[in-house]
């Protein structure tokens, strides 16, 4: 190889490597669940060299990679998508991560978003039927009853697990309950703090 | 004559060792791959060891974080390749291994590629190793994406043994290159490989001391 083939191939290569962060800029907020610990999401992508260990190791099944058409930025990553299967937060993923960008917190911490009732798709809710399965399978007896026996979430008490969503017995594609990323708490590298 | 035996017997023995070495490496690495899948995980088995010990994983982390801390397990290593040579793409790499197993047992008919060819390829392999430099000192500075990763061996093989489509597809296309002509992923494209050529041949300590000792005895 000579001289001016490297500096092409050099050349070539930074340029390559600008065009997509020109193209897929840092989003702050995702609608994206991540796994417990999971470090802010602007830097996510970045130490999240999609080695699969985290997939791998949920003992859960419940990390899936994310598809290239949900977002590029963020392709491959891990996502918890809770219709398919909740996080039982065992914190394997964080015990395997090599580059720290899920990272091991206290069980009791741990907040991956928050569950919402859909209230006009939920059995009890609209149709007066009784099911209360949301409220027998969340761990952390974040869901309780109303005055009329409906299925009332406390987001204070939600750690956003999903298997209220996993669990919900209605057919439809969406469940009657849903988890998202709100009030999701993240790892931040330089306060050392997960909050 | 003799000596001509002699070598030949030394090469063989060598190969053999380096043969045992390989199929270590690789039962190290599915060994780790089983663990990781069963429950409760291990935690005093090092999972993520062959992630770990990546130095241009390291490398680029440690960019992108601009700390050190998680460059120290490939440290070790990188100071053994400064030493010895390039010895992790032909002893260590589970990759390598596989793809000399097959080589070996399966496949012997090797095709002849053109040295333009050749050569476009290792132009490539320049590519693709400054890009994973030159991404992870974008993410670093100016948060972009890093996207270094996808050329990287080890989360080749660790996703397409875990079944992603796309990673499979990367993975048989080395396998499919390597057997029309041996190794020309790890010699020409793997920047992993690249990398530790790099450390190996232009850092190579040994040289220095060897150089050093040949100025002394010229100077006694």
């Amino acid at each position: 190889m000579n001289r001016k083939e490297f500096l092409f191939s050099l050349s070539a290569s930074v340029l390559a490597a600008i065009c997509p962060g020109l193209l897929l800029k840092p989003e702050e907020k995702s609608l994206i669940i991540r796994p417990p610990g999971a470090i802010e999401e602007t830097l996510f992508s970045q130490f999240c060299v999609r080695c699969g260990q985290c997939l791998k190791v949920c003992s859960a099944n419940c990390l899936k990679p994310v598809k290239i058409i949900k977002s590029i930025r963020n392709w491959a990553t891990p996502e918890i998508i809770p219709r398919q299967s909740g996080c039982i937060r065992c914190q394997s993923c964080s015990k395997v991560c090599p580059t720290g960008a899920i990272r091991e917190v206290k069980n009791e911490e741990i907040k991956i978003g928050t569950a919402q009732i859909n209230t006009q798709q939920c059995l009890v809710w609209t149709h007066q039927k009784e099911c209360l399965v949301c409220l027998e399978f969340c761990p952390v007896q974040a869901i309780h009853k109303d005055q009329q026996d409906r299925p009332v979430v406390n987001s204070g008490l939600c750690v956003g697990c999903g298997l209220c969503e996993q669990n919900c017995p209605v057919t439809t594609q969406e469940a009657a309950i849903r988890v998202s990323v709100s009030g999701e708490k993240r790892y931040h590298i330089k306060e050392n703090r997960y909050y | 004559m003799s000596k001509n035996i002699l070598l030949k017997g030394r090469i063989k023995g060598k190969l053999v060792i380096r043969r045992i070495v390989q199929a270590t490496s690789i039962f190290i690495f599915f060994f780790l791959f089983y663990k990781t899948t069963v429950f409760p995980i291990p935690e005093k088995l090092p999972l993520s060891i062959y992630f770990k010990i990546d130095g241009l994983l390291a490398i680029s982390m440690a960019i992108i974080s601009k700390s050190f801390s998680l460059l120290f397990p490939a440290i070790f290593l990188l100071l053994l390749i400064m030493i010895f040579g390039n010895f992790f793409c032909t002893w260590i790499c589970p990759v390598g291994g596989i793809i000399d197993y097959l080589c070996t047992f399966l496949f012997r008919k090797h095709w002849k590629i053109s040295p333009v060819v050749r050569g476009f390829i290792r132009n490539m392999g320049i590519f693709i190793f400054t890009f994973v430099i030159a991404s992870a000192v974008f993410a670093s500075f100016f948060h972009y994406p890093f996207l270094g990763f996808i050329f990287d061996p080890f989360v080749i093989i660790n996703n397409a043994f875990i079944g992603l489509k796309i990673w499979i597809i990367l993975f048989a296309c080395i396998i499919v290159a390597s057997i029309l002509k041996p190794r020309i992923w790890c010699y020409c494209i793997c920047p992993l490989g690249w990398f530790y050529t790099l450390v190996g041949t232009r850092l190579r300590i040994k040289k220095i001391i060897s150089n050093i000792r040949k100025n002394i005895r010229e100077n006694l």
